[in-house]
């Protein structure tokens, strides 16, 4: 189909589905149909990210405009925040001890609680913590400032709903736990760079090129736009790498259930076998079907139609 | 001094009497009744005279027929008999009319010239000639606008004759036509353009069948025509059928229905290469939606592997009407639980029938195992809550509704003894 020179992110893709789970190298096919969908998700999110602006009558995309968009999905919001602080932790220390914050790179997954934080970097850092207010949230509608139920951190504690989304981003800390256990040193050095590997990260203007910006809004958006952008692209790898996973694992569930029914087995093993079921990489295929299970409407959508039927018209769905 | 007006036609005799009676006074004193008489008598001989059709002209008293316009006096004869007679002098009496007629002579004027032309025996013919014109001025244009030949050459050896005795089949056409009845030719002359078209055929399988038939574009710019356009349309509608087949058409048979239906529509420049992945790829996109909305509705009703309440199927799994779609894609949509549903074609030997004389007991058990089936009635079922996983109600889908659904069958019916 298109040629292979005009998909610029295969190493980056293939490091990040390296973390999130895909042990086997994911074949050029793959790649390039996830760069595919990554573009026209960062496309989307930029059209309705300008939609929003525009609702709010400015003509520049501000960062509560990207998170308005995700602000379903509690757990990849308190994430981007996190990510988002310890942009500013950065930032301040630089300022304050001349640069000397050390692992210069922001880890992408940073999901560690932000209880943690603290303990970590000393008393002192953690009031420049900036925590980037939602103008959705339920503590912002009221026109005094609603004092949260503090800990000693001066964070808020968790409410249910928080510790829910953190279980999703507990787990994924726990399978790559998991991953990195047995891993030796060279290894796990191998895994941490993956880890770091981002679509922006000192590529901002390629990525500004690659993704059209120019053509979709009118206003040049700020850097911290186009690190949430690389945050954001990182978890619409992970996600969609996950589900083709499953979906994976599934079809090959299915495939020895029905060679059980009609009886076939493999009765012996042989030296020169081809490679078993988990040799095999994410098709092409596994990942259209994760797309578009992640793109299924939710039923409010066309419930409002009163479902006399028609053809509905779907907007697609930022992952 | 007039004489006593024609009471018939009086517009029209007012002129002419005076004028016949003055020209008839100069050449010779006779009694205006005469004149007058004359003149009607000329009239009703030019009724039924050298025109073969009646003319419902001066001779009648009012415009009989109103509904009818009156017919025109065959002029032409009158003319060339009175030429004919004229000899020489027909050239300067045309110049004398003419002028008389544009206004460059006035009556006296006319009168004497006329005087010096026409002798005694020619003045009936002129009174004729002048009045028919008159006559016909007053009724419809002739449906020819050349005008008459004959009164405007110059030459003396002009068609004396009539201008269709030249022209052999002309005349021949003109002499059957004569042939037939005045009815006759009206109704010859009352068919036009639209005669015989019924308007719009009510029958809606005919105009069916109208609709459905393959449109070819026109190209109206010579230099873009491509000779095999027609050929790729009809290639489209020779195609098997995807319900034939039962199979998703693959990209070539894909292409070629593509190229066929842009033609069609008027895209003459043909479509380009990636266009029957992208559609391919979205036809599976969207057969996957509506295959999943199936199972998520179905699927809780059924499938209870582990209960044992044996539950309702709706038909019997040997006579239901099952999907026809490729099994791959079936299971890989429905792949996300492991109790997935096979959905199973029509060649599939896992449904074989059940044989005679089974108990009904052992059937409920095989049928439980087989009931891993989405049937027909599903899937009705399903377009019924959700009528827009699909676009729009289409041809297959007023199919299922109407023709392919069964009745339920209850448990407790006794077993059918087939045959």
């Amino acid at each position: 189909m298109a040629n292979i020179e005009k998909y610029k992110y295969r190493p980056e893709i293939q490091q990040m589905m390296f973390v999130s789970g895909e042990t086997n190298d994911p074949p050029a096919e793959t790649t390039s149909l996830i760069e595919d969908i990554v573009r026209s998700q960062v496309i989307e999110m930029l059209l309705q990210a300008t939609a929003q602006a525009a609702r709010r009558g400015s003509r520049s995309i501000a960062i509560e405009d990207l998170i308005f968009l995700i602000r379903h999905d509690r757990a990849k919001v308190n994430r981007l925040r996190t990510y988002l602080s310890w942009k500013d932790v950065r930032k301040n220390a630089k300022d304050q001890e001349g640069g000397a914050v050390e692992g210069t790179e922001l880890l992408e997954d940073a999901a560690a609680p932000a209880a943690v934080v603290p303990d970590q970097l000393g008393p002192k850092m953690k009031y420049r913590k900036s925590k980037v207010k939602l103008p959705w949230d339920l503590t912002n509608m009221f026109p005094e400032p609603v004092p949260d139920a503090e800990d000693d951190d001066g964070n808020a504690g968790p409410d249910e709903e928080e510790m829910e989304a953190n279980l999703a981003t507990l787990q994924r800390l726990q399978s790559a736990d998991e991953r990195t256990r047995a891993m030796t040193k060279e290894e796990y050095v191998h895994w941490s760079e993956c880890r770091q590997a981002s679509f922006t990260f000192r590529k901002g203007k390629r990525f500004r090129e690659w993704a059209g910006i120019g053509a979709l809004t009118d206003s040049k958006p700020n850097d911290d736009i186009i690190d949430i952008l690389g945050f954001l692209t990182f978890e619409i790898v992970a996600v969609l790498t996950e589900e083709a996973i499953k979906v994976k694992e599934a079809e090959d569930d299915m495939e020895m259930r029905r060679s059980k029914r009609t009886k076939t087995r493999k009765t012996e093993r042989f030296l020169f076998d081809p490679p078993d079921e988990d040799q095999r990489p994410i098709l092409a295929k596994h990942v259209a079907e994760a797309f578009r299970n992640l793109q299924i409407a939710k039923p409010r959508q066309s419930v409002l139609r009163n479902f006399s039927g028609g053809l509905v018209r779907t907007r697609t769905v930022v992952i | 001094m007039l004489a006593q007006p024609v009471s018939r036609t009086p517009s029209i005799s007012n002129m002419a009497p005076t004028m016949s009676a003055q020209s008839s006074a100069r050449a010779s004193p006779q009694p205006n009744s005469k004149r007058s008489n004359g003149i009607q008598h000329y009239a009703s001989i030019s009724n039924s005279g050298a025109s073969a059709t009646p003319t419902s002209g001066p001779a009648n008293t009012t415009p009989s027929k109103p509904q009818r316009p009156a017919r025109r006096i065959e002029v032409e004869a009158l003319m060339n008999d009175f030429r004919r007679v004229l000899g020489d002098k027909w050239a300067r009496y045309r110049e004398v009319i003419t002028n008389f007629l544009t206004g460059k002579l006035t009556r006296t004027e006319l009168e004497e010239d006329l005087s010096q032309i026409l002798e005694k025996s020619m003045v009936r013919m002129h009174n004729q000639f002048l009045l028919a014109n008159l006559a016909n001025s007053l009724r419809d244009p002739p449906p020819s606008t050349n005008g008459l030949p004959a009164w405007n050459t110059r030459r003396k050896d002009a068609p004396l004759r009539s201008r269709l005795s030249g022209d052999p089949v002309l005349a021949r056409l003109k002499s059957e036509i004569m042939g037939f009845t005045p009815r006759e030719r009206r109704r010859i002359k009352a068919i036009t353009r639209e005669s015989g078209k019924k308007g719009p055929i009510p029958s809606t399988i005919i105009l069916t069948r109208q609709a459905r038939m393959p449109t070819v574009p026109v190209i109206n710019d010579k230099d873009k025509s491509k000779t095999s356009i027609s050929q790729d349309i009809i290639q489209n509608y020779h195609l098997p059928l995807s319900s034939e087949t039962f199979e998703l058409p693959d990209a070539d048979i894909l292409r070629t229905r593509l190229l066929g239906i842009a033609y069609e529509h008027g895209l003459l420049d043909g479509i380009s290469d990636e266009v029957p992945d992208i559609i391919l790829a979205g036809l599976e996109y969207h057969l996957r939606d509506f295959l999943q909305q199936i199972f998520d509705r179905v699927r809780p009703t059924k499938h209870k592997k582990m209960s044992d309440v044996p539950f309702v199927s709706l038909i019997p799994p040997q006579q239901s009407a099952q999907l026809a779609g490729p099994q791959q894609l079936a299971i890989a949509s429905g792949a996300n639980e492991p109790n997935g549903v096979v959905s199973q074609v029509k060649d599939d030997k896992e449904a074989e029938p059940v044989t005679n004389g089974v108990t009904g007991k052992k059937r409920k058990r095989q049928r439980f195992e087989d009931e891993n089936i989405i049937t027909a009635e599903d899937m009705a079922l399903v377009l019924e809550l959700v009528p827009h996983s699909v676009v729009e109600p289409s041809g297959p889908m007023y199919r299922l509704f109407d023709v392919m659904l069964q009745d339920e069958i209850d448990d407790e019916r006794p077993e059918p003894i087939t045959e």
